[in-house]
Parts: structure tokens; C-alpha cells; sequence
């Protein structure tokens, strides 16, 4: 036994000198991508001449920058705002994507694996491209300015069609089977047995779709205006536009901006993991 | 009794509706709260309270001019102006271009009660086309001269040695100020450089004849390169790499005795509140002596094609940035915003010395120093000319050929402009 861990000893210890580099490497890379969000905490702070000449620890002028905030932004309402709209749009999207993938790959044949290589290729077609005729369409669909202007392009997105129809091949038919035996009708199948098994890919993808919605920019800013329907994405940019920028209350309502991300993902972080691994439950 | 009750409430909701029908409301696109916004709501406030007290001004505020210049593009492109406010602020370069691909997009200023002589040449001549004006002007981007007082007496020389002066003087003082402060006496954004547009402009000569570039074989602009060259070779011109490299480092974090730009300039310098007293402006330096005078930046309100009530649009606008000194008094005490309207620039507000700049009344010197900028040619490709122009300095101070890196400015942007079918 002594003899054994002798010989072992050196052998792990070697490995430990060969992790080193690795070691200081991912701590760089951590301190790198740690830094900008605890800057966003000190610079909500500071004064807008402290964040400016670069002072990265905490002030405490936080009272002041909120006051500050609040009295020159609707905060509140594009908070709102922007709940509302990633609220609706990752309902919708689950239901309609989930859908889709749950067809595609559960009833699948050449045809509709032909139209699924078809909707891939949608994914090339960089957003930007789609610009103004998606605006034309929303014009044309007398649409502009609603709820329904902001989540249509995004309902039926061909990534989240792809990653449900990928998990949907860890579904195991027998459970199928054995409903349709039963008596389930074919969408009886897909609410009372397919949503509550892959309640980890649909986690996942509630995490994305809220994420995308939530942090949406030049959509949004194409097809909606006034300031009854700012997000806050709109807010923070209008804020950090300006012959003079006010950093610490830009800062603050950036904290404010990324908060809800934040939160959901931590929440959801377990099973985002194994929604993205493709795990049924 | 319930019945009579809904009725009365319904009876209410439709008066209701129908005097909001009724309401004297406009809605207005700009950016920046805190300077447009601010300029916008004295207006507001001003018509209000002496035209029409059911008056009511919609502000909706996005995050910068491109933002109002996109969704134009995106309304034009489309055949759809329904997302237009009934009024529109944006940058003064685009409203030749917007009215030539858009006409139906825009409703001119005609029969709108303007003295139109009381409006600086140099604003009006952005956003007059074929003698029809569209702009109603908000802000005045006259620029200043503002020097150190403190760093230049440290050097032996006063506020009033560099009224005048040549930019080969600026540069002898620039040196004696570095040598004896650290400080260099000018900076700029060297990714978005404004200083040759505003130097030449000084002299009456533009980057631009007869809608083409002119960069090849204009002779003062290649004497202005060569001092910027030579200035920044000298620690008297801080080029940063970006816009807040200017405004954060140069500016706010004290690296400079001199600045050099439009007056909206003035919110960044008055960040730094313990240099207060410390500033005073003067008229820039011109190539062979003589008070330099020029303009950068600047916006226009523009009436749109969407506006549903173009009479009280135009009688708004008249009434208020026409010339209402009640208007420009408040935006500038609210926002900052410099008139460009000659006779609201001689208020009392505007004569009041200001303490950040020794008492000195800038604001009333600023509005003085617009009237006398000579217009010159502008373009709609501007920033793109000012951008190859800022590519071509780095390659000349890296060493190359400043012909040649000059006639590849000009062949880049005349392949730009061609590529936009120009």
C-alpha cells in the first residue's frame, strides 16, 4: 500500500506540473471575461468623470445614478416592455419550434427530411439581408408597432427546429407506441407525453429564445417606435448616445439590462446543460 | 339606474376621444434627451404657454442620428411612412440626398412665418435645395477655439496671442506649452478626424467641387495634413483611436490645454468640474493669420411626409426655433443647445458670462463667430471622405508619400460613390 502510493505520488504530481500552464492560462481567460460584468458593478457606482478616467473600484454614488435613472429614462416601462415581448416570444416559439421538430423527426420521411435540409439553408441568410423586406412584409401585413411586429421573424427559427429535432431522437417510440395502444390521440401524444419528457431541451431552449429576445436590438428598433414601446436594449442604447454620456447611470441601467439574463440562466443552468446534451426525462 | 350609468360612461369615453382627436399634438423623432430632448421640450413648452395651451408634443427619443437617417432609408425603401414622426432631427449633411431618392417624404418649409435672414447663411445652406427650405434649424455647430488659460500663461502667453494667429504660430506655442505643462494643445479622434474639414473651411475651401472629392490638387489641404503631421510629431495634437479616447482621455482626463470642435463639445469639457475658470474660447487660426471661423456638426428638424397636421407643424416650428428667444433661452439653460438664430443669441441669457469659462459669455461669442462662417460645399459621402482621409494621415505619418497616400483617399472615395451609383 505505502509502496504503491510512493510510486503513484510522483506520477500525479507530474500531471499537476503539466496542468500549470493550463492553469494560468483559463485564470487569465476567466479574469478576462469575468472583468467587464464586475466593472459594470463598480462603474454603477461612480460618478460619470470616475467611469471615464477608468476607476475600477466601487464608489458610492449608487443612490445618485439610480435617482439619475429614473427621473430621465422610463425604466420601469421598457423593463416592462421587454418582459413582455421575451415572455410572449419564448411561448410561442416553444410551442411552434417544438412542434416542428417533434414532426419532423417523429414522422419523418424523405420528403420532410428534404424540406428540413431546405429550412438549414434558411440559416445561412445573414439577419441583416432579411431587413427590409421583413419590414416590408410587417408594413404590408398593416402590423408595424405591435407585439406581433417583434416576435413573427422570430417564431420559427431554424435552429430551434434543429435542436428540437435533434433531442426528439433520444424519444423513445415505445413510449409512443404504447399511448397510441392506449387510446392518446397523435397531438394528445405531443402535450401529455412529449412536452413533460423533454422538459430539459425545452429549458434549454427557453433560455436561448429568452436571451435572444431579451437582448434583440435592430428588429425591434426597425419595427417599433415611440417611447411607449421601448425595450430596454433601445433604452441603453439611446443612453449611451450623446454629446455627453452620463457612464455611471449608463452603467446602472446596463446592471438593470442584464439582470433578467442573468437570473434566468442561473436558474435554469441545470437544465440548460442537459437540454443541450439532448436529455429525456 | 346601472343603464344610465354605462351610458353616461360611454357618452364620456366618446368625449374623450373626440377632443384627443381634436388635441393639438405633434410627435418629433431626436436623440439625446439630455440636449435634443431638453431643446425639444423647451419648445414644447414655449408654444404652450404663449401660442396654445392644448398644445402637446410627443418626444420620442433613439439612440443617434443614423437611427432617424435608417429609418428614413427603411420608410423610403419600403413605400411605407407610417413609422415617420410628423417631425424628424437629423444630422444636416443627408436632407439633399432624402429629398432627391424620397420627395413625397418630406413637406418643405414654404409659407412658414421664418425670417429666414435671421438664420446664419451657413446653416440655412445645408438644408436649402434649389432655393426651398426644409430645415428648421435646433442647434449651432459653430466651432470653438477653447485654450488653458492657466497652461498657456505657464508658457508666457495669453487668451489674446492666440486670437489671430497662424497655425505655424499654434504650433510654436503648442511646443512651449508641452515643454513647460506636458500637455499637448490639441486633440482629436484619429479613426473620425475633424480638423482638416474645419481647418480648410476656415480658409472658404471644401473636400469637395462640384459633388466630387477634393483631395487631389487641393494645395491648403495638403498644407493642413503636412501641420498635423508635423504637430503630432511635436506632442501638439493627442490623435486617440477612437471617439472616446477623445472625449474620456484627452478631454476629460486632462491630456490636453486646447480643443478644438463644435460647441457641443462644451458638455464634455464642463465634466471636468475642477477646471472651472480655467477655459476661455477665441476664434480659430487660419494658415496665413486671420480669425478662423467654421462649423461642425449640427441638426435640422425636418417635416414628413406622415405629418398629419402640417399647418400646425410649420406654425410650431416658426413660432419656436424660428426664432422664439423663450425657446433657445430655455434650451440652452436645459440642454446646452447654441442658437443659430442671430437675434435670440443677443438675449440677456445668452450675454451672461458663464464661470466654467473665466465669465467669459461664450454663448453669445459662439452665436457671433456663426454669423461670419463662410458655406462651403458639403456632401452627403462626408464621413466616408473623412474617413479615408484619416487612413491615408496614419499611412503618412507611418512614412508614406503623402501624394500618393493622398490621391488614394480620392480614388477610394470616388469608388465608394460609385459603388452607391454616384
Amino acid at each position: 500500500m505505502t509502496k504503491a502510493a510512493t510510486i503513484r505520488k510522483p506520477a500525479v504530481s507530474h500531471i499537476q506540473r503539466k496542468l500549470i500552464p493550463s492553469y494560468i492560462f483559463l485564470t487569465i481567460m476567466s479574469i478576462m471575461s469575468v472583468f467587464p460584468l464586475y466593472w459594470m458593478f463598480t462603474a454603477a457606482t461612480n460618478t460619470s468623470l470616475e467611469v471615464a478616467q477608468g476607476k475600477v473600484w466601487f464608489g458610492n454614488y449608487l443612490a445618485e445614478n439610480y435617482k439619475n435613472l429614473i427621473a430621465q429614462q422610463n425604466l420601469w416601462q421598457a423593463m416592462g416592455n421587454s418582459f413582455f415581448y421575451a415572455i410572449v416570444q419564448t411561448l410561442a416559439t416553444l410551442l411552434i419550434c417544438s412542434l416542428a421538430g417533434y414532426g419532423f423527426e417523429l414522422y419523418h420521411d424523405r420528403g420532410k427530411d428534404r424540406l428540413f435540409a431546405i429550412l438549414l439553408l434558411a440559416m445561412m441568410v445573414p439577419q441583416v439581408a432579411t431587413l427590409i423586406p421583413l419590414f416590408t412584409m410587417i408594413s404590408k401585413m398593416k402590423l408595424l408597432n405591435s407585439v406581433l411586429a417583434f416576435i413573427i421573424p422570430g417564431l420559427a427559427t431554424p435552429f430551434m427546429i434543429m435542436m428540437f429535432r435533434q433531442n426528439s431522437r433520444n424519444f423513445p417510440m415505445d413510449t409512443m407506441e404504447a399511448a397510441r395502444i392506449d387510446g392518446l390521440s397523435e397531438i394528445g401524444i405531443f402535450f401529455r407525453m412529449y412536452i413533460p419528457m423533454m422538459k430539459a431541451t425545452y429549458a434549454a431552449s427557453a433560455v436561448i429564445i429568452f436571451m435572444n429576445s431579451w437582448n434583440a436590438y435592430m428588429w425591434p428598433r426597425t419595427v417599433m417606435k415611440g417611447n411607449a414601446v421601448q425595450t430596454m436594449p433601445m433604452l441603453i442604447a439611446n443612453m449611451s448616445n450623446g454629446y455627453a454620456v452620463d457612464y455611471g447611470m449608463l452603467m446602472l441601467g446596463v446592471l438593470f439590462c442584464s439582470l433578467p439574463t442573468i437570473i434566468v440562466f442561473f436558474v435554469l443552468q441545470k437544465q440548460f446543460a442537459e437540454g443541450i446534451t439532448g436529455s429525456v426525462k | 339606474m346601472t343603464k344610465k350609468i354605462v351610458a353616461l360612461f360611454i357618452a364620456m369615453c366618446l368625449m374623450l376621444g373626440i377632443a384627443s382627436a381634436f388635441a393639438e399634438k405633434l410627435t418629433v423623432t431626436a436623440w439625446d434627451a439630455n440636449f435634443n430632448g431638453n431643446a425639444l421640450q423647451a419648445a414644447a413648452d414655449d408654444y404652450k404657454a404663449n401660442v396654445d395651451p392644448d398644445f402637446e408634443l410627443e418626444i420620442n427619443i433613439v439612440s443617434g442620428s443614423s437611427d432617424v437617417e435608417n429609418d428614413i432609408t427603411n420608410a423610403g425603401s419600403s413605400g411605407d411612412y407610417s413609422l415617420l414622426s410628423d417631425i424628424v432631427l437629423f444630422q444636416d449633411r443627408y436632407i439633399k440626398n432624402f429629398v432627391e431618392n424620397y420627395p413625397d417624404a418630406w413637406v418643405s418649409l414654404e409659407g412658414a412665418d421664418i425670417n429666414w435672414d435671421d438664420i446664419t447663411a451657413v446653416k440655412q445652406s445645408y438644408s436649402t435645395i434649389d432655393g426651398v427650405h426644409y430645415g428648421a434649424p435646433v442647434d449651432n455647430g459653430t466651432a470653438i477655439m477653447a485654450y488653458r488659460v492657466d497652461l498657456l500663461e505657464q508658457a508666457g502667453y495669453t487668451i489674446e496671442d492666440m486670437k489671430g494667429i497662424t497655425w505655424e504660430k499654434f504650433l510654436e506655442v503648442g511646443k512651449a506649452v508641452y515643454e513647460k505643462t506636458g500637455k499637448a494643445l490639441l486633440s482629436m479622434d484619429g479613426s473620425g478626424n475633424d480638423l482638416p474639414y474645419m481647418m480648410l473651411q476656415a480658409e472658404g475651401v471644401s473636400l469637395w467641387k462640384d459633388g466630387k472629392p477634393f483631395i487631389v490638387g487641393n494645395e491648403k489641404l495638403r498644407r493642413v495634413v503636412e501641420l498635423l503631421i508635423e504637430m503630432e510629431k511635436e506632442h501638439v495634437l493627442i490623435l486617440s483611436n477612437d471617439w472616446t479616447g477623445y472625449t474620456n482621455e484627452t478631454i476629460m482626463q486632462d491630456q490636453v490645454a486646447g480643443v478644438l470642435n463644435g460647441n457641443w463639445i462644451i458638455p464634455t469639457m464642463t465634466q471636468v468640474a475642477d477646471n472651472a475658470g480655467k477655459w476661455q474660447i477665441t476664434t480659430m487660426p487660419t494658415l496665413d493669420g486671420g480669425e478662423g471661423y467654421a462649423t461642425n456638426g449640427g441638426s435640422s428638424l425636418y417635416i414628413t411626409g406622415n405629418c398629419k397636421n402640417v399647418d400646425l407643424a410649420k406654425k410650431f416650428l416658426a413660432y419656436t426655433f424660428g426664432g422664439s428667444k423663450e425657446t433657445y433661452d430655455n434650451a440652452l439653460r436645459t440642454g446646452g443647445v447654441v442658437t443659430c438664430c442671430i437675434s435670440a443669441g443677443q438675449s440677456d441669457v445668452y450675454s451672461e458670462g458663464v464661470p466654467f469659462f473665466n465669465n467669459q459669455p461664450v454663448y453669445k461669442d459662439i452665436t457671433e463667430m456663426g454669423a461670419k462662417i463662410i458655406p462651403v460645399e458639403e456632401s452627403p459621402f462626408h464621413y466616408v471622405l473623412r474617413g479615408y482621409l484619416g487612413v491615408a494621415m496614419q499611412q503618412i505619418k507611418d512614412g508614406a508619400d503623402i501624394d500618393a497616400a493622398l490621391e488614394e483617399a480620392q480614388t477610394a472615395t470616388e469608388f465608394y460613390m460609385e459603388g452607391m451609383g454616384y
